[in-house]
């Protein structure tokens, strides 16, 4: 009697230790899903910004400044890049957003729609990898699949413990993501940005108010150079010291250096310390977040 | 010169200093731009300051893949072609001289893009011989 009432305390224990430690699961996914939101925003930021760049110099060769034709490459090149340098970053982010969803899943024992979700984006790597097989380095597309795998092995499994706890010792693969994304923002999304202040500051110069644009049509310039001064503040807060990649970067690294805490500690009783570390990263990706909406 | 192999190709990183300098010398150009008395001569300059940006967008997000069996070219070719074009453009200081130079330099590139060595190669010695014309003009 006395055993079996042991017995019964310690599976009430291991359970409710258990639902603590499937918090700090929940709260780990939580945070790392406002981390994919911003920079899933701020994907989509870019893009635009290049293709408002190219539209306002456009505007101007069709009203007869300079020739159409490589204002209209401009706009190719920026839907290029988003095609396939931003496409492949948004299924980079698409990957640990999937992975905090199944991790939320497993722990909420539901996954709707989630297979669909991962084959998905299965397939537009798949799509991306088609297009410029050179572009995208098979080392890195082989982090992403291997999240991806792992992702449909433990929504198809369904074994609830199991799954949470291979999902909490993927470490490495979802490092190897959030640094490709890192290293997109210090890199090629610079590209971007000085490319479109490049055509954004020549738009400036070609409606200064004592040029032949201002004089000729003094309110039509005065209107787009307000559209610039937009385009101008809003890429000024995405060069490499702005406050929008320095807070995304921010947040990634944080999230680089909590995942090895989160393996180690979030299956474990009670592990405050966790719970605390994840609080603050929760702040960095709140911060990263508020930067990217208050730069557009 | 060494022969490209297999899987030889200039990354991104082989081509961001040249990828700055066409962003650099777009820049430069809103002084001209600012300055331009009349919408035509604005017009010729504000093209030529879109191709250099668009070789910078392409630039950007190259990997290009060198010609098996032609030239090899590095990092350390396209940089030099860069040095020489920067002092020479800028010593011209009249901006048609100036746009054509320019435009030479995006020419240059458009054969980098190919990755052929034989069209780079030819490339560089135009480029070469327009920017002496220019030098000693």
């Amino acid at each position: 009697m006395r055993i079996l009432l042991r017995a019964s305390l310690v599976a009430v224990a291991l359970s409710l230790s258990a639902c603590a430690d499937f918090k700090v699961v929940k709260q780990f996914a939580g945070e790392t899903t406002g981390m994919t939101v911003a920079v899933k925003e701020e994907l989509s930021a870019i893009a635009a910004l290049c293709n408002d760049a190219a539209d306002l110099r456009l505007l101007l060769a069709e009203s007869g400044v300079g020739n159409v034709a490589p204002q209209q490459e401009s706009k190719k090149i920026c839907r290029e890049e988003t095609e396939k340098v931003i496409a492949y970053q948004a299924v980079t982010t698409d990957v640990l957003e999937l992975y905090a969803k199944t991790l939320l899943a497993m722990v909420d024992d539901s996954n709707f729609g989630l297979e669909a979700s991962i084959a998905s984006t299965g397939n537009k790597l798949g799509a991306l990898k088609t297009k410029d097989g050179a572009l995208i380095d098979a080392k890195k597309v082989g982090a992403i699949t291997k999240v991806l795998s792992l992702l449909t092995d433990v929504i198809v499994q369904r074994q609830r413990e199991e799954g949470i706890r291979r999902l909490v010792a993927a470490g490495p693969d979802l490092i190897a993501n959030a640094q490709e994304i890192k290293r997109f923002l210090q890199i090629e999304y610079q590209g971007r940005v000085t490319r479109a202040q490049a055509l954004a500051n020549g738009g400036v110069a070609m409606l200064g108010t004592s040029g032949p644009l201002a004089t000729n049509e003094p309110i039509r310039a005065a209107e787009l150079r307000r559209a610039l001064e937009i385009q101008m503040s809003a890429l000024g807060r995405r060069t490499a010291d702005g406050p929008v990649p320095k807070q995304l970067i921010a947040a990634l690294d944080d999230w680089i250096a909590l995942v090895p805490e989160f393996q180690r500690d979030a299956l474990k009783r009670d592990p405050q310390a966790l719970i605390q570390r994840i609080r603050d990263f929760g702040k960095k990706a709140g911060e990263a977040r508020e930067a990217v909406e208050a730069a557009f | 010169m060494e022969q490209a192999k297999a899987g030889d190709r200039l990354t991104r990183g082989d081509l961001q200093a040249a990828r700055q300098w066409h962003i650099d010398e777009a820049e430069a150009l809103n002084e001209a731009l600012a300055a331009a008395p009349d919408v035509t001569t604005m017009g010729k300059i504000s093209d030529r300051q879109t191709e250099l940006t668009n070789m910078a967008g392409r630039l950007n997000i190259a990997s290009i893949e060198l010609a098996i069996g032609e030239a090899k070219i590095s990092a350390e070719h396209l940089n030099s072609a860069i040095a020489q074009a920067k002092k020479v453009i800028d010593r011209v200081a009249e901006v048609k001289a100036k746009l054509e130079l320019l435009g030479s330099v995006l020419d240059f590139f458009a054969a980098v893009l190919t990755g052929s060595g034989t069209k780079i190669f030819a490339g560089a010695v135009q480029l070469a011989s327009d920017l002496k014309a220019a030098d000693t003009a």
